[in-house]
C-alpha cells in the first residue's frame, strides 16, 4: 500500500473506510494509527497523539479495539471480526460502520458518565466529531460502503488480477503507469503471441486512451450520448420560512402565557428542532441550525441570569487589624463580578456571619487559623474548595465545621453562607 | 411528481435539537435526573444516527 503522493489530509478517504487497512510496516501495538495515518494522508504521529489523549480520557479504548477487530491487516481483506464470525459480517454492509460507531460513542459517554472520565476530553467534543462526519457524508453524498466493484487495492493502485485468482494476488501498478501494464517477465511479448493462444487467466489491461494503438482513426467516431443532468431536487420552497414562523409563534405564546424566560426559549428550540426534523423531509432545512445553537446559548444565559445583570462586583477587601465582622457588616450580593475578602487580621463578634449571593464568578475567603467555621458553601455549577478539600462539578455543595488550627471551640467563631451560580468558592486560613 | 430528497443532516439537527430541548424539559420537571444525562444524551445520538441513516435510505 502506498501512501498518496498528493500532500494534505485526503477527507475523501473518510468516506471509504472499507478501504483502510492496518499497517504492517508502521506500528506500535496493531498498525491501526499507522493504517489510519497511511489511508488518510495524515501523519501517524499526529494519529497517535490524538489517539493516546482519547486513550488517555476513556473512549480511545473502544475505538482502538473497534477499529483494531473492524481493519484488515495489510495485504488481506479479511478483518478479524470476519475471521471469528465468517462471512455473516460483510464488510461492506451500509450500516455496519455507522452502527460500529454509534456504539462506541454511545459506550464512551456511558463511561464518562459511570466513572467519571473524560475530563481531558468532554463528551461534546464527540458530538462536535459527529457532526463533523455528518458534515462530510453530505457533501459526499456516499454512503458509508456503497461500493458496487470489488476491492481494487488502494485508490491509486487499481488490483488487476482476478477475483478467485489465489496464485498472483493483487498486483500493483506503479504511480506513473500510463499504459497497460508490462508483461511479467519471462513471457513471450504481445507481437508474438496471439490473445486466443493464451493458455492462463488474462491480465485485464489497464487503458487510459480510448484508442492507444490507433486502430480506429478512420472510423467516425461515436455519437456521444449525454444525458442531460436532472436538476437538483430542493423540496419546496418556503420550508425554512415555516419553521421560523412555527418558532416564533410558539415563543410568542410561551411568552404571552409568563412562562420563564428559560422555558419560553425551550419551547421555541422544540418547535425549532420538530419542524427542522419533519421539514428535512420536504426541503432543505440545516441552515436554521445557527438559529438553534442561538437559542441554546440563550437558554444557557437565561439559567444563569433570569434577569438582564445590572450588579456587577469586583471587591477585593483587606480587613485592617481589629476590624470587626458581626451578622451584617459582611454581606454582597451581585450579578456578576469577584468578591475576594481577606479577614485574617479581623476579629469576629457573637454571631458574625459572611453572606455572599452571587450569579457568575469567584469568591475568596481568607480567615485567621483559629477561628471556628461553620455554614455552607454551594456552586450550581462549578467549584468549591475549602481547607484542601474540593467538590466540583454539577451542584457542587460543601458543609463546612472547622475548629482551626488549636482544635477546640472558641474563642471566636463565624458563619460562612457563601453561593454561586456558576463560578469558584474559596476559602483557606 | 418526482420524490423530494430529504435533507439528511437538518433532519438529524432538528432531531438532535427537539431531542435536547425535551430532555432539559424532562429533567426540570424531574422525571431525568441529572446523574442520568449522560446516558440520555448518548441515547439520543444513536435515535438521531438511526433517524438520519432511515432518512438517507428512502431517498
Amino acid at each position: 500500500m502506498e501512501q498518496n503522493s498528493s500532500g494534505g489530509f485526503d477527507r475523501g478517504q473518510l468516506k471509504d473506510v472499507q478501504s483502510w487497512r492496518r499497517s504492517r510496516s508502521d506500528r506500535m501495538l496493531a498498525g491501526v494509527c499507522g493504517g489510519m495515518g497511511r489511508a488518510l494522508n495524515v501523519d501517524p504521529v499526529l494519529i497517535r497523539v490524538v489517539m493516546a489523549v482519547l486513550v488517555l480520557s476513556g473512549p480511545g479504548i473502544i475505538f482502538y479495539l473497534a477499529a483494531w477487530v473492524m481493519m484488515p491487516d495489510e495485504g488481506s481483506d479479511r478483518s478479524a471480526a470476519q475471521g471469528l464470525f465468517g462471512d455473516r459480517v460483510r464488510a461492506d454492509h451500509p450500516w455496519l460502520w455507522p452502527v460500529v460507531i454509534g456504539q462506541c460513542v454511545f459506550s464512551a459517554i456511558a463511561l464518562m458518565s459511570s466513572f467519571n472520565f473524560g475530563k481531558v476530553l468532554p463528551g461534546p467534543v464527540v458530538v462536535l466529531g459527529l457532526l463533523w462526519l455528518f458534515v462530510f457524508r453530505r457533501k459526499g453524498r456516499n454512503h458509508w460502503g456503497h461500493r458496487t466493484g470489488q476491492w481494487s487495492g488502494h485508490r491509486s493502485t487499481p488490483w488487476t488480477g482476478q477475483p478467485g485468482d489465489q496464485t498472483g494476488g493483487p498486483q500493483y501498478s506503479g504511480p506513473a503507469q500510463t499504459g497497460p501494464l508490462p508483461h511479467p517477465a519471462g513471457q513471450a511479448s504481445s507481437a508474438t503471441q496471439r490473445p486466443q493462444d493464451r493458455v492462463t487467466e488474462p491480465v485485464q489491461p489497464v487503458w487510459t486512451e480510448d484508442d492507444p494503438l490507433g486502430l480506429y482513426v478512420d472510423e467516425p467516431p461515436a455519437p456521444a450520448t449525454r444525458v442531460a443532468a436532472a436538476p437538483p431536487v430542493k423540496g419546496y420552497r418556503g420550508v425554512k420560512s415555516a419553521i421560523v414562523l412555527l418558532t416564533g409563534a410558539a415563543l410568542a405564546i410561551a411568552w404571552a402565557a409568563s412562562a420563564q424566560p428559560a422555558l419560553t426559549l425551550v419551547i421555541g428550540l422544540a418547535t425549532l428542532g420538530l419542524g427542522m426534523l419533519f421539514g428535512g423531509f420536504l426541503g432543505k432545512t440545516l441552515a436554521l441550525f445557527p438559529l438553534g445553537i442561538l437559542l441554546a446559548m440563550g437558554i444557557a444565559a437565561s439559567m444563569v441570569f433570569p434577569e438582564v445583570p445590572r450588579d456587577f462586583a469586583d471587591v477585593k477587601y483587606v480587613a485592617p487589624a481589629q476590624s470587626q465582622v458581626n451578622a451584617t457588616n459582611t454581606t454582597y450580593r451581585f450579578d456578576a463580578g469577584s468578591v475576594q475578602l481577606d479577614l485574617s487580621k479581623a476579629t469576629f463578634a457573637t454571631g458574625a456571619k459572611v453572606v455572599v449571593d452571587g450569579g457568575v464568578g469567584d469568591v475568596v475567603v481568607k480567615l485567621p487559623p483559629n477561628v471556628d467555621v461553620t455554614g455552607n458553601l454551594v456552586a450550581d455549577t462549578g467549584q468549591v474548595d475549602a481547607f484542601s478539600k474540593t467538590q466540583g462539578g454539577h451542584s457542587a455543595k460543601m458543609t463546612l465545621t472547622d475548629l482551626g488550627a488549636d482544635g477546640k471551640a472558641g474563642p471566636q467563631s463565624v458563619v460562612l453562607d457563601l453561593h454561586l451560580k456558576l463560578g469558584s468558592i474559596k476559602v483557606e486560613r | 411528481m418526482r420524490k423530494t430528497k430529504p435533507d439528511v443532516p437538518g433532519i438529524i439537527a432538528g432531531t438532535v435539537l427537539s431531542g435536547g430541548a425535551t430532555i432539559w424539559i424532562l429533567n426540570d420537571n424531574g422525571v431525568v435526573q441529572t446523574d442520568d444525562l449522560g446516558l440520555t444524551a448518548a441515547l439520543l445520538l444513536v435515535a438521531a444516527g438511526i433517524i438520519g441513516l432511515a432518512a438517507s435510505h428512502r431517498s
